[in-house]
């Protein structure tokens, strides 16, 4: 059993302070960008906030090195230490703060909230969410998958990057080459292209996480026509929205052979929203 | 077209993805300009020919599937991304204009290149084979006042390049030595 201490959330905090400085950089360039900007800060803001515990129990680098080389991911069957009681009150938390920002949403955000609120409920909806990537309970019939998904995501965030900083130096990233999160099995909703060579790196939508992915492939489906998997360029040729015509996911994708890096790719997901929206639109999910 | 109530237009547009939430766009103060989709790009793996390296390309091509832009690939271990002068410009292969489309022969004392069919050039290419072979074929060759069954000529030389791959390196010695060649070589060993 290995204890990793990682004393009064001080990284998070200080990760989190160059995201909002970043953002707020971004708020007066972007007036469009505004509302989106103001409800993400809060997140941030809220999660950076809370209270994680150390972990106390992981991974040999035998146990790890079994786990990757059978192509699972080190955080399997929801081996995640949540708290309960301070999961529960980010969730109330996130749902508040989003309802309050998009009054649209409110009753399906309060529905959210009724359901996360009790501790033993929200972390068992949550272990089933980090290994299903769905709920399908009678509990939670009715509700978006995409608003429920939304809130788990930002709520599990604290916790899953605490675990992702203490397991990433367990993880040989040129060996992994998956379409899902070595560490918590998370799905990619952003990708970057390296300066170097114009490699592709997945990042996971849970815990932040990149890793190394094959360049001309859908990671959605392992599509590899040309004529079903491909890209619109940005004006300026640093952004690419990745198509695939064959499962219909899309991806973000940011070239940084176009673009010296100056934003954090957390800032990156939030200020490429047009990209989800054009996509969305276009019926690409 | 049917209305749409503004719980139906959000729902088409999609609510959120990963950890964030996308704007409505019926509420924002100031709207979001699109992503412009213009200029499809499609990305496929290939091999560059030049060399026996075997280098890992990505060409992306148009709409019309006319190359635009060619690159190393990163994920491939030979080169990992690289590529030397000749495989950056490989996309010429397809795009120069100086590429030929048609059979051009310049006939023995000409200064003039004339142009002909495929059937008439193939036909011609198997009967100067034939007819060199014919004139240059020797069954003996003398060592040491002995006559030694050889079998050979000496008037044609094969030569395979990179852009051939083993199927066709196979075919071409086996047939260059079905016909008695002993010049045999590739450009790989030079």
């Amino acid at each position: 059993m290995k204890m990793y201490q990682m004393g009064a959330n001080a990284r998070n905090v200080n990760k989190s302070g160059d995201i909002l400085r970043q953002l707020d950089r971004e708020y007066a360039l972007r007036p469009e960008l505004a509302q989106t900007i103001d409800l993400h800060r809060e997140l941030i803001v809220a999660r950076a906030t809370t209270e994680v515990p150390p972990i106390e129990d992981t991974l040999t680098r035998e146990e790890a090195e079994r786990l990757l080389n059978e192509g699972l991911c080190l955080l399997r069957r929801g081996r995640v230490e949540l708290a309960g009681e301070e999961f529960a009150r980010l969730c109330v938390h996130v749902c508040d703060i989003t309802a309050r920002h998009r009054p649209d949403l409110g009753d399906q955000f309060k529905a959210i909230r009724d359901l996360l609120v009790v501790p033993s409920q929200s972390k068992d909806l949550a272990t089933q969410y980090l290994s299903w990537n769905r709920i399908d309970l009678p509990l939670a019939e009715g509700l978006d998958q995409e608003l429920l998904a939304f809130v788990l995501n930002n709520a599990l965030h604290p916790f899953l990057e605490k675990y992702a900083e203490a397991m990433e130096p367990l993880i040989d990233k040129e060996r992994w080459y998956l379409a899902k999160c070595p560490v918590c099995g998370g799905q990619p909703d952003f990708s970057y292209l390296t300066q170097e060579s114009g490699a592709r790196y997945l990042l996971c939508s849970r815990c932040d996480t990149e890793w190394p992915y094959k360049r001309s492939e859908c990671p959605f489906c392992g599509n590899t026509d040309s004529k079903t998997w491909g890209y619109y360029p940005s004006e300026d040729g640093s952004y690419r929205l990745y198509v695939c015509d064959q499962c219909g996911h899309y991806l973000k994708t940011l070239d940084l052979r176009q673009r010296t890096p100056d934003r954090s790719l957390a800032v990156e997901r939030i200020l490429s929203v047009a990209m989800d929206l054009t996509a969305r639109e276009k019926g690409y999910r | 077209m049917k209305d749409l109530s503004r719980r139906d237009f959000l729902k088409l547009t999609g609510l959120a993805t990963g950890s964030v939430l996308l704007p409505g766009r019926v509420v924002l103060r100031q709207p979001i300009q699109p992503f412009p989709l213009r200029k499809r790009v499609g990305e496929a793996y290939s091999i560059c020919p030049y060399c026996s390296v075997g280098c890992g390309l990505i060409v992306a091509t148009d709409e019309a599937g006319h190359i635009t832009n060619v690159e190393g690939d990163p994920d491939h271990p030979h080169n990992r991304g690289a590529l030397d002068p000749k495989s950056i410009s490989v996309r010429q292969l397809s795009t120069s204009p100086l590429r030929l489309s048609k059979v051009l022969y310049r006939a023995p004392g000409s200064s003039a290149w004339e142009e002909k069919r495929w059937d008439w050039a193939m036909g011609e290419i198997a009967k100067r084979i034939q007819k060199t072979r014919n004139e240059t074929f020797a069954r003996t060759f003398k060592v040491a006042d002995k006559d030694v069954a050889v079998n050979r000529t000496e008037g044609i030389a094969w030569l395979g390049g990179a852009a051939n791959n083993n199927e066709d390196c196979y075919l071409g010695s086996k047939f260059a030595r079905a016909l008695g060649m002993v010049y045999v070589e590739h450009q790989a060993r030079i």
